[in-house]
């Protein structure tokens, strides 16, 4: 007996682990004391205590005494920062990411193929990734709708999908929607063409129903039934509704030109440009991104992948950041997702920012280019309280990520993982 | 002498060539089946019963004591300790179709290379339906190949009906039911046309190639097939809108309108939601083909699910990823205790094998099934009155009762039990005898 009772209290703990790992706590309030609270507005706190009520981050203090019993847990001096944010990603997606079968197809959903088993969603928490945005990829000049995620792991697609953050149509430049199986577009010119006749295509569509509209008004009314309406298109109603602002774009793109090029169009049919991805010769439209408040969504350090990914330099983000350009890090990838804080250190040396500012480019700045930026990104009163504790410094590839909270439930907790056996 | 000889050699090839393990005998107006323990419509077993067939159907039943004496049948079987389940049905069943021929046009080198780099298109004209793999216009009734020996195999597991589904193409085109009765075309099919199959599996090249272009598709689709009727209409007034008639767009009307249904293929969780939005946005009620992980979400219940019986967890789910302890675990408990809670949940589910002609899996898990909770009487309603059903052939078909159609499968022991066999099967006015299961492989579905 006296060798059975340790064992079979280690089994009960490994349940209850293997439980609590697997389902994350409900919704709940929460106290973190005894921090060191990384915010925008107010600088680094140390010694802080963080309150949250109801998912939203309630009070940020010392010494916080909680109005009644909640879930407290001490951090003795761990970081805690926003919960990091990617602003480009392809996770959680079943099945082919790119309707490249056609060159525009907004008409489609990426939300429709909403995997919520991904592993990756659980492996990126364990990185403090709470939120990514889930694209359609760059096969094509105008691709789908892409949808905005938070990572709750184990919850449903519809409790994932974050309705309040922007619409986005994914949009391709360059290499990759050209040349595709030897069909039109071959060259940069013909991409923007087939861009620009969608929008000619939308606009004179509108044109028809607007006509019709007129028509059946001056017809009377006895005859009405018999006037032939405009057949209806989804695919062209998608595209005019980034015109009318209902929908942002986000752009792949490389070059310099290009890229110009669609900032001309954006202004010559009324749409918003929110940000350019990849955009490697961002650093040479500089002036030009920031008059028109058009965010870039990049790697850190990572190109000559293929030609049009030649000309670029990390150091060019400096000058990028000194023009004042939204700069938000991405992985495009699902495994580099929980290794973004690393990635935003590396601004500190090639974008000559500091702690603070890099790490908005993982958290505040992709809120922004999301259109999330008044809801979550930074720790504020008021926010959704979407949290990431660190061991150590956020920013040092030598810290580790010890807790996630999105919207105040854990979702992970290093030392409640089975699976990790450093701990 | 020699003469005997020739003739007892004729006799001889003649039985090997009709008599390999199955017989079937065109009865008589008249069959009787007495001691047998029958299913009753009720979920209850009742012993010592009687059957009495007539004119292919079912006369009366009851128990022995029950039947008149002095009664004239022209056959009489006594089924002392055998069981009687109705004819089993399955409601999705990829097979008995003749196969499509690609034409493909002989094209010289100089062609090859201009489609190569073909013109530039309209992004806005779509090519047709069916280059898309929208096969509106087909249906497995006009595809169907009744064939003797898979026929003879079926029914050897105790299936009497089957609602024959197109297995390829996005939209696969009509589903027909049809009985084993007969191996001839004609006499077999029961409901020529019944649901319009869709698949929510993408096309490798043409437009959609992914999930969620599908539904794109589709909800366009329902754009179009509204748009034409109108047209048909203004066709008095503009004599000119007749050149734009398409027949797809009249088929499909009648499904996106709710007069008929669609049968739609889940095949995995993630797709549920977008399979939510399509019943949502198109407004229909289709019948939904689930997957293993069905009892996850399920989605309108009601409208009635086809489970494939299976309990493979998806690929990259936490059971599949997270070493071969769970992934056994998952396929052995989790999964046959999930399903057996959810059959009891949602009691009008129809069951069918996991994949063409695997019966054997198929009764091994309606095993694991009832191990896990799953009561006999449920699974044995999801293999007859559910489909029967819903496939709207209940009038006639899915239990013993008086004036349905005499289809019955004779077990020598509870079909669920270890070597239960199937050893005679009466349909409408024939009755089949089997020596042995037939062994047989199984497919894709």
């Amino acid at each position: 007996m006296k060798t059975i009772k340790p064992f079979l209290t280690v089994m009960a703990v490994l349940i209850c682990t293997a439980f609590l790992a697997v389902h994350p706590a409900a919704a709940q309030d929460l106290l973190l004391k005894n921090g060191v609270i990384y915010t925008f507005d107010k600088g680094v706190l140390k010694g802080y205590d963080l309150l949250v009520q109801d998912g939203k981050i309630a009070r940020i203090d010392k010494k916080i005494t909680p109005p009644k019993k909640i879930k407290t847990i001490n951090l003795s001096g761990k970081s805690v920062i926003p919960g990091i944010i990617d602003s480009h990603n392809h996770i959680g997606l079943a099945g082919q990411i790119n309707e490249y079968s056609e060159t525009v197809t907004p008409e489609i959903l990426m939300q429709d193929q909403l995997n919520p088993d991904h592993p990756r969603i659980y492996t990126s928490l364990s990185g403090g990734v709470t939120m990514t945005h889930t694209m359609h990829g760059s096969a094509n000049p105008i691709g789908g709708e892409n949808v905005t995620i938070k990572l709750k792991w184990g919850k449903t697609p519809d409790e994932m999908i974050e309705k309040r953050a922007w619409r986005s149509l994914k949009m391709a430049l360059g290499e990759n929607p050209k040349g595709r199986r030897g069909t039109y577009p071959e060259t940069r010119m013909g991409v923007s063409d087939i861009i620009e006749n969608a929008y000619l295509e939308a606009v004179d569509y509108r044109e028809k129903w607007r006509q019709f509209k007129k028509k059946k008004q001056d017809t009377p009314e006895t005859d009405r039934h018999k006037l032939i309406p405009p057949q209806k298109n989804y695919r062209l109603e998608a595209i005019l509704d980034t015109i009318d602002g209902k929908m942002v774009i986000r752009c792949h793109s490389y070059r310099a030109e290009e890229t110009l090029d669609l900032i001309r169009l954006s202004k010559k049919y009324g749409f918003k440009i929110a940000a350019f991805e990849h955009i490697h010769q961002a650093y040479r439209i500089a002036d030009e991104l920031k008059a028109h408040n058009i965010g870039i969504s990049i790697f850190i350090d990572s190109w000559n992948y293929k030609a049009e990914a030649s000309e670029f330099t990390p150091w060019g983000l400096r000058l990028l950041h000194e023009k004042g350009v939204t700069i938000a890090l991405n992985s495009d990838t699902s495994e580099k997702m929980r290794r973004l804080y690393m990635e935003a250190g590396k601004m500190r040396r090639y974008a000559g920012m500091n702690d603070l500012d890099a790490l908005k480019t993982i958290t505040l700045n992709c809120a922004q280019i999301m259109g999330m930026a008044d809801h979550t990104g930074s720790i504020e009163v008021g926010k959704d309280a979407d949290l990431a504790v660190f061991d150590g410094h956020p920013l040092s590839s030598m810290s580790k990520c010890l807790l996630t909270v999105i919207e105040g439930e854990i979702y992970f907790d290093r030392a409640k993982d089975p699976f990790v056996k450093v701990k | 002498m020699k003469r005997c000889k020739k003739a007892s050699l004729l006799f001889i090839l003649l039985a090997v060539v009709f008599v390999p393990g199955l017989t079937a005998v065109d009865a008589a107006e008249s069959t009787l089946i007495t001691n047998a323990t029958l299913f009753l419509p009720d979920g209850t077993w009742q012993a010592n019963s009687f059957v009495a067939i007539n004119g292919g159907k079912i006369q009366k039943t009851g128990r022995m004591n029950q039947l008149q004496p002095g009664e004239i049948y022209d056959n009489r079987y006594d089924l002392k300790g055998k069981y009687l389940y109705p004819a089993f049905i399955d409601p999705m069943y990829k097979g008995f179709m003749a196969e499509y021929k690609l034409v493909t046009p002989k094209t010289d080198k100089k062609k090859k290379e201009e489609e190569l780099r073909p013109e530039p298109t309209d992004t806005f004209v779509r090519p047709p339906l069916a280059k898309r793999n929208f096969f509106v216009t087909r249906s497995a009734v006009k595809r169907l190949k009744m064939d003797k020996d898979k026929t003879r195999k079926i029914m050897g597991y105790g299936f009497g009906f089957l609602n024959i589904m197109p297995g390829d193409g996005i939209i696969g085109g009509t589903t027909t039911v049809v009985s084993l009765v007969s191996n001839e075309n004609a006499e077999a099919v029961l409901v020529p046309e019944l649901f319009m199959a869709v698949a929510l599996k993408p096309n490798r090249d043409h437009y959609p190639v992914t999930p969620a272009g599908i539904a794109a598709q589709l909800i366009q689709l329902k754009a179009d097939c509204l748009y034409h009727q109108k047209i048909k209409k203004l066709q008095f007034y503009h004599p000119s809108q007749r050149e734009t008639y398409k027949p797809e767009l009249d088929i499909l009307l009648p499904y996106f309108s709710g007069k008929k249904r669609f049968m739609i293929s889940i095949y995995d969780y993630s797709r549920q939601r977008m399979t939510e939005r399509l019943i949502h946005d198109l407004g229909i009620a289709p019948v939904l083909v689930g997957h293993p992980d069905i009892w996850r979400r399920p989605v309108a219940p009601e409208n009635g699910i086809i489970l494939p019986l299976d309990f493979v967890p998806p690929e990259r789910s936490k059971y599949a990823t997270q070493g071969e302890k769970l992934l056994k675990e998952a396929k052995e408990k989790i999964y046959p205790q999930k399903l057996a809670d959810f059959l009891k949940k949602h009691k009008t589910i129809s069951i069918s094998p996991p994949r063409v002609n695997d019966h054997k899996t198929f009764f091994k898990n309606i095993s694991a099934l009832i191990k896990q909770g799953a009561s006999e009487a449920d699974i044995i309603d999801a293999m007859t009155i559910n489909p029967a059903k819903l496939l709207g052939i209940d009038r006639f078909a899915g239990s013993i009762e008086a004036g349905k159609l005499a289809a019955i499968a004779v077990f020598d022991k509870k079909f669920n039990e270890k070597d239960a066999a199937v050893c005679m099967m009466f349909l409408e006015n024939k009755v089949f005898q089997f020596k042995e299961p037939e062994k047989e492989t199984g497919g894709d579905r």
